[in-house]
């Protein structure tokens, strides 16, 4: 039997599978099958309801899937692996964290608004990103005090990359 | 008739264009920048040619390139679609006089609707209404707080030679103006090569209403009646409707006469689209003329059907208008949806990358418009608009239900979407009852309602992921592979027998 823990969005799901017909999602006994029509393509039934899938990008416990029209962002742990990382996090606990924002696309950097030392609140415009012919206000998801800024006006930037490291 | 045509343009109207072109027997001629090798319109064309980098300036804007081509090439005509060289004066000037046709109006028309202050002046002459504001580009940021000031805040900043909705923004005080004022009259150089701004009296909680004219070069003048584009977000329209569920006989009677009367003022001959704000008392002020085919003509040919691109290219080509006023009639109603590669649940941020699954819905009633594929790449270059999708039944009600099923069937992996945001649009009291104006997507963003609903069917669909996620992790030998070959071709005969 194998056993799973699931992240989407900060909300957690126990996946058990406990044989090629049945599986228990948070102790719930589901009936299931499994398609593969593709190296990336399925069609996955649970229970009654037949759905229509995809896996589009998996790396390093991360997994983008597409089931029918929705698009989900996961992480994906064993019970072990996840043990393993609560008692590694809680020994780090007490250090200092350091927070990184993220470039959410693409686009050439045309205005950063906020210098080392400042204290940012989450929710606040840092940088104007332009892409697609648009200004676009990129804000910080989270909190802290800005101790590096990675990137520089008027250069382009990728996916993905950090723009600052808050403390 | 036309032997060839060039297209100027890419994504679904490239596309809509090629769809006009075989039909009329004309042959197709697309071009592609780099970022565009994998889209629909160079994979459709009957013959596609390369105009250089990915950056919209060194190709799809790259003028001598684009008409150099279009005669090496043989072609006796050139479709811009909308955007690009659409409405650019000088462009339309030198394909005039390189003797090659362009699919579209004349340079003098498109020059004296082409900047919106001109415009104005124009339609006050001609017994049009327009909004109060500056008649002229504002030179400075004093001058431009001055006369703000004089009108009352809040007013809009504009782009002179702007348009779709790009290079505008609302200034509710004097401490944001010069900011706004930059970052306009930046947008504005970007997007339209001239950076002139002026100021509108912005009208509170306005509907966005339009009408549809086509004119030919013999002075024939026929509207197409109005369509409602009041679902915007950030001045952008997302959701479309033809007819209006507010515009009653009497007003569309004045709306349209009003259309017809701005479109003679410039000598205007192609398809065209008048914009009006109308307020609560159905009072309506000119916005500006669009003169070129519009994102939205979709929703105008389901209620009228003409197709609205073929005969553009006929009136071009010198033929009269195929119909008459009289002929014809609204017909049921029409909903257009745009799919945009956005983000709902993240700012609405661009969403970039390819397309690793894409299935489009269909069925009575249903049509999409689309400029991209499986495998096809979404670049950070351009709009992001990748699709439209458009429904028709007898009544509002019934096409909406039609729309939202329609949605619901859309899928598209590998990047994100608008579509649940769209659907979460249909489903609200105020688009069901018509009773809306421009702002009700800001109004949504600051409430709770939006996410909530953008949650809903979210939790099937996790626990699906999850299992999914699981069986792929584990390698369950118990994913069975669909790959028997058929080896009696005729395998229903063993089904039916």
């Amino acid at each position: 039997m194998s056993e799973f823990i699931v992240r989407i969005n900060g909300s957690s799901k126990q996946i058990k599978i406990l044989d090629d017909n049945f599986v228990e999602v948070d102790n719930v006994k589901l009936s299931y099958s499994i398609t593969e029509l593709n190296h990336s393509k399925f069609i996955l039934k649970i229970n009654n309801k037949v759905y229509q899938t995809s896996l589009w990008n998996k790396s390093n416990g991360e997994m983008s899937l597409q089931i029918n029209n929705s698009n989900i962002d996961l992480s994906i742990r064993t019970t072990l692996q996840e043990k393993a990382y609560q008692l590694l996090s809680a020994s780090q606990g007490n250090a200092d964290q350091i927070k990184i924002i993220k470039s959410p696309m693409p686009g050439l950097v045309l205005k950063i608004l906020k210098g080392v030392g400042d204290n940012i609140i989450k929710g606040e415009t840092v940088m104007i990103l332009e892409a697609m012919k648009m200004e676009n206000e990129i804000k910080a998801n989270v909190d802290g005090i800005i101790t590096e800024i990675h990137v520089s006006e008027g250069k382009p930037v990728e996916k993905y990359i950090s723009l600052f490291s808050l403390k | 008739m036309f032997k060839k045509i060039l297209i100027a343009n890419r994504g679904e109207i490239a596309v809509r264009i090629i769809k006009a072109c075989r039909e009329l027997e004309i042959k197709s001629a697309a071009i592609y920048s780099d970022a565009d090798l994998t889209s629909l319109h160079t994979r459709m064309a009957d013959e596609s040619f390369c105009i250089g980098d990915s950056a919209a300036s060194e190709s799809y804007l790259n003028k001598n390139k684009i008409i150099e081509l279009a005669k090496s090439i043989g072609a006796d005509a050139i479709h811009p679609g909308y955007g690009f060289f659409s409405e650019n004066s000088s462009f339309i000037e030198s394909v005039e006089k390189s003797g090659i046709i362009f699919i579209g109006p004349s340079s003098k028309s498109v020059k004296m609707m082409g900047s919106k202050t001109a415009a104005r002046t124009l339609m006050s002459k001609n017994n049009v209404p327009v909004v109060p504001g500056t008649l002229e580009a504002i030179k400075n940021v004093e001058d431009g707080i001055k006369f703000s000031e004089k009108i009352g805040f809040p007013v809009l900043l504009k782009a002179s030679a702007g348009g779709g909705g790009k290079g505008m923004r609302k200034v509710t005080s004097k401490e944001e103006f010069k900011s706004a004022f930059e970052s306009t009259k930046r947008e504005a150089l970007k997007s339209f090569a001239n950076d002139e701004v002026y100021i509108e009296k912005f009208i509170e909680n306005p509907k966005h209403i339009e009408v549809q004219i086509i004119a030919d070069k013999h002075g024939n003048y026929r509207h197409l009646f109005e369509r409602e584009c009041s679902i915007q977000r950030r001045h952008q329209k997302i959701i479309e409707e033809a007819p209006s569920s507010f515009v009653d006989e009497i007003t569309r009677k004045k709306i349209t006469t009003a259309a017809i009367l701005a479109a003679k003022a410039c000598g205007y001959f192609n398809a065209g689209t008048i914009e009006f704000l109308m307020d609560s008392n159905k009072e309506f002020y000119f916005l500006e003329m669009n003169t070129r085919i519009q994102v939205e003509h979709p929703v105008t040919e389901l209620i009228s059907g003409i197709d609205l691109v073929r005969e553009q290219i006929s009136i071009a080509a010198g033929n009269k208008i195929s119909f008459e006023q009289k002929d014809i009639s609204i017909n049921g109603y029409a909903l257009e949806c745009r799919i945009y590669a956005e983000d709902p649940e993240n700012n609405f941020l661009p969403s970039t990358g390819k397309i690793l699954h894409y299935k489009e819905p269909n069925g009575i009633g249903v049509r999409v418009d689309s400029g991209f594929a499986s495998d096809s790449e979404i670049s950070i270059h351009y709009d992001p608009m990748i699709a439209k999708l458009i429904c028709w039944d007898r009544d509002r009600n019934k096409s909406i239900q039609r729309m939202k099923r329609a949605l619901n069937e859309f899928q598209i992996a590998g990047i994100t979407t608008n579509t649940k945001f769209l659907n979460y649009i249909l489903n609200t009291n105020e688009f069901s009852k018509g009773d809306y104006d421009i702002n009700f997507i800001d109004t949504l963003n600051n409430s709770s309602r939006l996410e909530d609903n953008l949650s809903q069917n979210k939790n099937d669909h996790e626990t699906a992921a999850s299992i999914l996620a699981a069986l792929i992790q584990s390698k369950k030998k118990s994913v069975q592979k669909v790959n028997t070959p058929v080896k009696n071709n005729n395998w229903w005969e063993q089904n039916y027998e």
